[in-house]
């Protein structure tokens, strides 16, 4: 069984140095993903998004911080079937630790995933969450995925 | 009753049955007829090494009889015959072998210099295997990944065994055989929980990684294990006399199998040639399921071991075999005797050969081979007759003739002759080209192995490509109102993006008339931000940037190291950084090169593509100041956000970053905003008066103020002077990307560059040649019949002419003069309005 349901994630982009990002204290809400030597990504509820963004906020001296929840398109795979979703849509090995944070080639273009217990959240360009579904759609149809499948994630985000 | 169909004729199917023990029981021995000389050819292996019972089936070509699972309804068609494969027409190329020797393409039929050209589609029909289903629609198949530790091909004794100890050592296995496994004994690895059984999953090659594509019933599996074993068997020895391709002659395994998993018997009178163990196990199959069993060929050393009652000719060898369509009597001797024995099967199990050719693609890789797979390759006696390579044909005497015409070693012989370049990929006939080889020229690099490449597997080109999307379309956050509005869309870059919405001079008129507006949201869009952000861009562009003031905006070209333009964009001066745009499909591209850079010089930036998360409108037309001024922006007059600059401002409540910019050569307010804003802020700009306009209209739009676009009006080797653009280089500044280049170049004379030119009627097509005088002068890049101009407007290439550019030239029988300034609105006025 796989459900894929739109996920509004707010997600911060922090830029800053090396040791900065290191030091940063991460919000309880939110999931830290380093991305770069010198980027973070902060992934929460949208609704924490301000707090996620005032929790970098000491960054901004010689660094970026950006709320770029409008730049992404995220998608929860969920179910006992979310990792064999996962393996149909990219080449990326999940680590066996959760959560784990993975990026790469999904579903053919950039993404980025979170793996948790019986659930990965995969973050595209927001230009690119169509392409997202219709993968899952011809990939893991018979998985069976749920009526949740057309979502649209800019929708669920302003909700 | 369950059954396939078999040419129009209903073919009973049995519990396990493969396609050709299906066949074999209602008595088909004909398969398939050869690839070069329509030979007839029947069931010989069993076991998909040997290319004789491909056929046809639900219109796919080249499907393994013998290992492929019979389904009811399967429609399934003998190839490479007409008109049937019994009564083949064709046959007589058999006849005609003489005027077709190995080779015969580099050889004959190249005089007279039109003979090749009439044979080829001939012989093209004739030869092959199968026919390309051109008319079933492509499927899409999807590959699924696999991480491993061990990869295991092959699911026999020493695969399982394999599979079991590594299991036991906590390493996560996947197991693939291309057959199925008993269901006891796959049930009981797939309980160890550390192996993953893929069954009727055939491994295709292997690739460094190591990644190891397997190809599945329903996918492609991609595996990616640490390390492969090989346990992919032996295939037993092929044997070559003459007459030894005909239907009736099997392989001692091929033979066991029918009996043993389908109670089918090879023929009702058979002869027997063994030299091995092995050898005599099928024997005693044969034996024991009841056939006539008239003479049996063996060592002496193991006549003992042969069943009572059969006769033995020790240390005999077969001669050569006899019949039409199939076997009727074969020719043995032992002892210096002949004898003729009629028979309607001969079985042979000679020996064995490494099914080695996974291990053999994988130098340098983690691979090992385990049981058979790992024998060495003990090579046959030289074959004097009969065909060396079942799938293209080869005979003995043609290796003979290819040696003697200079190609001499495995390689050379193997692309001469196309032997082991068949379906087989050399596992029946390898030995023997080697033993060929090593006869004539003994043991060493002549004799050597020849290359193996995947696939080892005959694959689809579907399953080649499983999982493999050929267009990632991009979408911007408008994409759904473009197609309510009735958009065709088009192309652009990896964009999809609307040429218009149904009237492109409508929307045309409506810039240079009214209000419009145009989603330009695939805009490459990037922000570069930190302590050296200044001394960064100051460096990337050509222009000057250290000069901008906050508000600022400066229009730039982006050149490579050679001083190449490769994109253009505008550079926007914000208060803690640069908001830098490209041109669409351009950002990723320029995103990778401004890290590059930044890396390459140490300086400490941020560089962050916005391109996914902003959205970008552009408001342009006389009324565009009007409508945004109907949607509450305020301070858009001309003093406020003077031609060019940006600033921020809300329209409709939207936050925006509103650039103002005239590519189209009119006011313009591009409205740089969140992505999830941009319906709501597209729904209100029409509201207020203002039509949208797709990209046919931008590109007239744009060409009548001569703005360029790269990719459509530069080439490869375009530099800011050739472009007629160097205002945009600053020289004087101490360094950017290119600067050494043009310096080097500056002194060299243009020999031709990008000029305006206007014509007197209607505009050539692009791509038609400029002619001046007498001379081909160079070629349109661009060109539109202006309606507000009243003729033809075009960009294109002007070469030299002797000591100077022609300043009028023809196109399509249309004359035009070159244009210095812009054609439309050359003083820019209107879009400083």
């Amino acid at each position: 069984m796989l459900e894929l349901v739109a996920t509004p994630f707010a997600v911060v982009r922090c830029l800053a140095t090396s040791e900065r990002l290191d030091r940063l204290r991460v919000p309880a809400a939110a999931h830290a993903c380093r991305v770069a030597s010198d980027e973070l990504i902060l992934l929460g509820p949208v609704a924490a998004a301000q707090e996620l963004v005032a929790a970098c906020s000491g960054l901004e001296a010689d660094g970026v911080v950006i709320d770029d929840t409008d730049g992404f398109a995220a998608w929860t795979l969920s179910g006992p079937a979310a990792e064999e979703a996962f393996a149909r849509l990219s080449a990326i090995e999940l680590p066996n630790e959760r959560p784990a944070f993975v990026q790469g080639a999904i579903a053919g273009v950039p993404g980025k995933a979170l793996a948790e217990v019986e659930r990965i959240h995969v973050l595209v360009s927001a230009s690119l969450g169509h392409h997202l579904l219709e993968r899952v759609a011809a990939a893991c149809g018979d998985l069976v995925v749920s009526e949740r499948l057309a979502a649209d994630p800019i929708e669920s985000k302003r909700a | 009753m369950r059954s396939l169909d078999l040419e129009g004729r209903a073919v009973p199917i049995e519990a396990g049955d493969t396609i050709a023990s299906a066949l074999h029981r209602v008595g088909v021995r004909i398969f398939s007829r050869s690839f070069r000389h329509h030979r007839p050819r029947g069931l010989y292996c069993l076991t998909g090494d040997c290319p004789n019972c491909l056929v046809t089936v639900d219109g796919e070509p080249c499907v393994r009889a013998c290992v492929t699972a019979a389904r009811p309804g399967h429609r399934v068609v003998r190839e490479n015959a007409w008109p049937s494969v019994e009564r083949d027409a064709l046959s007589v190329l058999w006849q005609l072998r003489l005027l077709f020797p190995v080779g015969f393409y580099y050889k004959t039929l190249l005089r007279p210099r039109f003979a090749w050209r009439v044979a080829e589609p001939l012989v093209r029909r004739v030869a092959g295997i199968g026919t390309a289903p051109l008319e079933r629609p492509p499927a899409h198949r999807e590959a699924r990944h696999h991480h491993a530790d061990v990869l295991i091909a092959g699911g026999g004794s020493a695969g399982v065994a394999a599979a079991l100890a590594a299991a036991e050592e906590g390493e996560r296995v996947v197991l693939a055989d291309e057959g199925g496994l008993d269901e006891r004994l796959a049930a009981s690895l797939r309980s160890s929980g550390n192996i993953t059984v893929l069954e009727r999953a055939a491994v295709v090659g292997i690739y460094e990684g190591p990644l190891v594509p397997v190809d599945g019933e329903d996918m492609l599996h991609l595996v990616h294990p640490a390390r492969v074993v090989v346990a992919t068997g032996a295939v037993e020895q092929h044997l070559p006399f003459r007459g030894g391709d005909l239907p009736g002659v099997w392989l001692g395994r091929g033979a066991a199998r029918l009996v043993r998993e389908h109670g089918l018997l090879p023929g009702r009178r058979v002869v027997f040639a063994g030299a091995t163990e092995e050898g005599l196990e099928h024997l005693a199959v044969l034996v024991a399921a009841g056939v006539d069993l008239a003479a049996c060929v063996v060592p002496a050393s193991l006549a003992s071991s042969v069943s009572p009652g059969v006769r033995v000719l020790a240390d005999g060898e077969v001669v050569e075999a006899h019949g039409r369509s199939g076997l009727s009597a074969v020719v043995l001797a032992a002892g210096g005797r002949r004898e003729t024995i009629r028979c309607d099967a001969l079985v042979l199990s000679v020996g064995l050969s490494p099914r080695d050719g996974l291990a053999r693609q994988a130098q340098g890789l983690p691979v090992e081979t385990v049981g058979d797979a790992g024998l060495s390759q003990s090579l046959p006696p030289v074959a004097s007759r009969g065909f060396v390579c079942l799938c293209e044909d080869v005979a003995a005497p043609d290796l003979e003739q290819a040696w003697n015409e200079g190609f001499r070693s495995t390689e050379l012989l193997k692309r001469y002759t196309t032997a082991t370049m068949g379906p087989c990929q050399g596992a029946l006939c390898e030995p023997h080209l080697r033993a060929f080889v090593r006869g004539r020229a003994g043991e060493g690099a002549l004799s050597a192995r020849t290359t193996a490449r995947p696939p080892v597997r005959p694959i689809r080109l579907e399953d080649a490509a499983a999982g493999v999307h050929f267009a990632v379309e991009q979408r911007t956050a408008l994409h759904e109102r473009h197609l309510e509005l009735g958009a065709r869309m088009e192309w652009s870059g990896d964009w999809k993006r609307p040429e218009s919405y149904g009237d492109p001079p409508a929307e045309y008129w409506a810039v240079r008339r009214e209000a419009s507006v145009m989603d330009v949201g695939t805009l490459g869009k990037i922000l570069v931000a930190g302590p050296d952000a200044t001394a960064f861009v100051e460096r990337i562009y050509p222009c000057r940037v250290a000069d901008l003031e906050p508000g600022q905006v400066r229009y730039s070209l982006l050149l490579n190291e050679a001083g190449y333009v490769f994109d253009d964009g505008v550079v926007c001066r914000l208060d803690d950084g640069y908001y830098l745009t490209f041109t669409s499909g351009g950002a990723e591209q320029a995103e990778a090169w401004l890290r590059d850079w930044a890396e390459t010089w140490g300086l400490r930036v941020h560089i962050v593509n916005r391109t996914h998360g902003l959205g970008a409108i552009n408001v342009t037309g006389p009324r565009a100041r009007a409508v945004l001024e109907t949607l509450g922006a305020a301070a858009v007059d001309g003093d406020s956000i003077p031609f060019p600059s940006q600033r921020r401002l809300h329209v409709a409540g939207v936050p925006c970053l509103a650039l103002r910019l005239g590519f189209t050569g009119e006011l313009s307010f591009e409205l740089h905003h969140p992505r999830s804003e941009g319906m709501r802020l597209w729904d209100a700009l029409l509201d207020a008066g203002a039509t949208p306009h797709g990209l046919e209209a931008l590109r007239l739009l744009r060409l009548e103020k001569g703005h360029i676009l790269v990719g459509q009006d530069t080439d490869f080797d375009s530099t800011p002077a050739k472009l007629d653009l160097p205002w945009a280089v600053r020289m004087d500044k101490p360094d950017f990307v290119g600067k050494p280049a043009l310096e080097r170049i500056g002194g060299i004379s243009l020999t031709q560059r990008l000029v305006r030119l206007a014509f007197d009627s209607a505009a050539p097509p692009e791509g038609a040649l400029l002619i001046a005088g007498s001379r081909r002068a160079g070629y349109v890049t661009s060109s539109r019949f202006s309606p507000v101009l009243g003729h033809g407007v075009a960009l294109g290439w002007l070469r030299r002419q002797d000591d100077s550019f022609p300043d009028a030239v023809v196109a399509d029988g249309t004359s035009g003069r070159v244009v210095a300034e812009a054609f439309y609105d050359p003083t820019g006025s209107r879009l400083r309005a």
